[in-house]
């Protein structure tokens, strides 16, 4: 079945049907552009890693990696481990270690200004280059809470957060971004790959706002982040 | 002084990171940050006997004095060869 990820076609080839209800929603009867499987190699790695659990999941997270790789090899994109979400017609992305906060900020914001809020994807999105501006896409792997749509929305900030008492955004230094940005992308060893990655980053670094964020786990920080970065919105 | 095969040097803007490829990013996981001044200690690596060569090189480039010049070179260095980027 083919499935539009990030606004390219892929034919997913899977070897268990778990996946399909979460495919389902991507569904399109375009013609695929490219064709996905999980190597065998890859999905014992991840189980290893992992610890063993469901081979299921493991193919879904390798099909994930090798379209993240598809898109950074042919179509400018690649899949960003953040909270994406939505204020109106603009989205932000919220990244941080796993266990920082991130879902739990994204809800505030819901929270805080409802239906002006939308969930694009609470765990792995996609990002994408196209006519000179990035937009974050929705995606199937959307994490534990199972909180994403297949949208499609202009990205204009990224927020790198971290815990403190009182919340506040500030400027980032430069010197930390690459790093930070490269801990939420999933690895590769190619070195096209990673060529295409720095070419990227190029272009984000000039179109997408970046800032640090101090973030208090309360549900005004929000409010405060919100008033912080409305003007890049 | 030999970088190991796999390293290599990209730059974002003004910041400049290096990064594993190949059979090298499997083992290695990060992303080293180089400021202007480790940029240049990187590039004239390899063309450097040891630190003290290097230092030298440091000293033509920009305004240090001895001193300064080889602690840099050799904490620089030290770091490269704790994470195993160059061969002792």
């Amino acid at each position: 079945m083919v499935y539009s990820i990030a606004g390219v076609n892929f034919k997913i080839n899977l070897e268990y049907k778990n996946a399909l209800p979460y495919l389902a929603p991507y569904r399109t009867f375009e013609q695929a552009e490219f064709e996905i499987s999980a190597p065998k190699d890859e999905v014992e790695s991840v189980l290893t890693r992992f610890g063993n659990g469901s081979r299921a999941y493991a193919e879904f997270l390798v099909i994930a990696s090798q379209i993240s790789k598809t898109l950074l090899k042919h179509k400018q994109g690649l899949l960003f481990h953040s909270s994406a979400i939505a204020y109106n017609d603009s989205a932000i992305l919220i990244s941080a270690p796993s266990g920082t906060g991130k879902s739990t900020h994204a809800r505030y914001w819901k929270e805080t200004f409802g239906d002006l809020v939308k969930y694009i994807n609470d765990d792995k999105p996609f990002i994408r280059l196209e006519n000179g501006e990035f937009y974050a896409y929705g995606s199937p792997w959307n994490g534990k809470h199972g909180l994403s749509s297949n949208a499609r929305v202009k990205l204009k900030v990224l927020c790198f957060i971290e815990r403190a008492e009182k919340t506040s955004v500030e400027e980032i230094d430069k010197s930390l971004v690459i790093p930070l940005f490269m801990e939420q992308i999933l690895r590769f060893n190619d070195e096209e790959l990673i060529d295409n990655l720095f070419k990227l980053l190029d272009e984000f670094f000039k179109k997408v706002k970046i800032v640090k964020i101090k973030c208090a786990n309360e549900k005004t920080s929000a409010q405060i982040v919100f008033d912080g970065i409305k003007e890049f919105l | 002084m030999k970088i190991k095969e796999g390293f290599v040097l990209k730059k974002v803007g003004k910041q400049s990171v290096v990064v594993a490829v190949g059979e090298m990013a499997s083992k290695f996981n990060g992303v080293i940050s180089l400021n202007e001044t480790a940029e240049f200690m990187w590039k004239n690596l390899e063309s450097s006997k040891d630190y003290k060569d290097l230092a030298k090189k440091l000293m033509e480039e920009y305004d240090v004095d001895e001193e300064k010049a080889i602690l840099h070179c050799k904490k620089f260095i030290e770091q490269l060869v704790k994470a195993q980027v160059i061969d002792e």
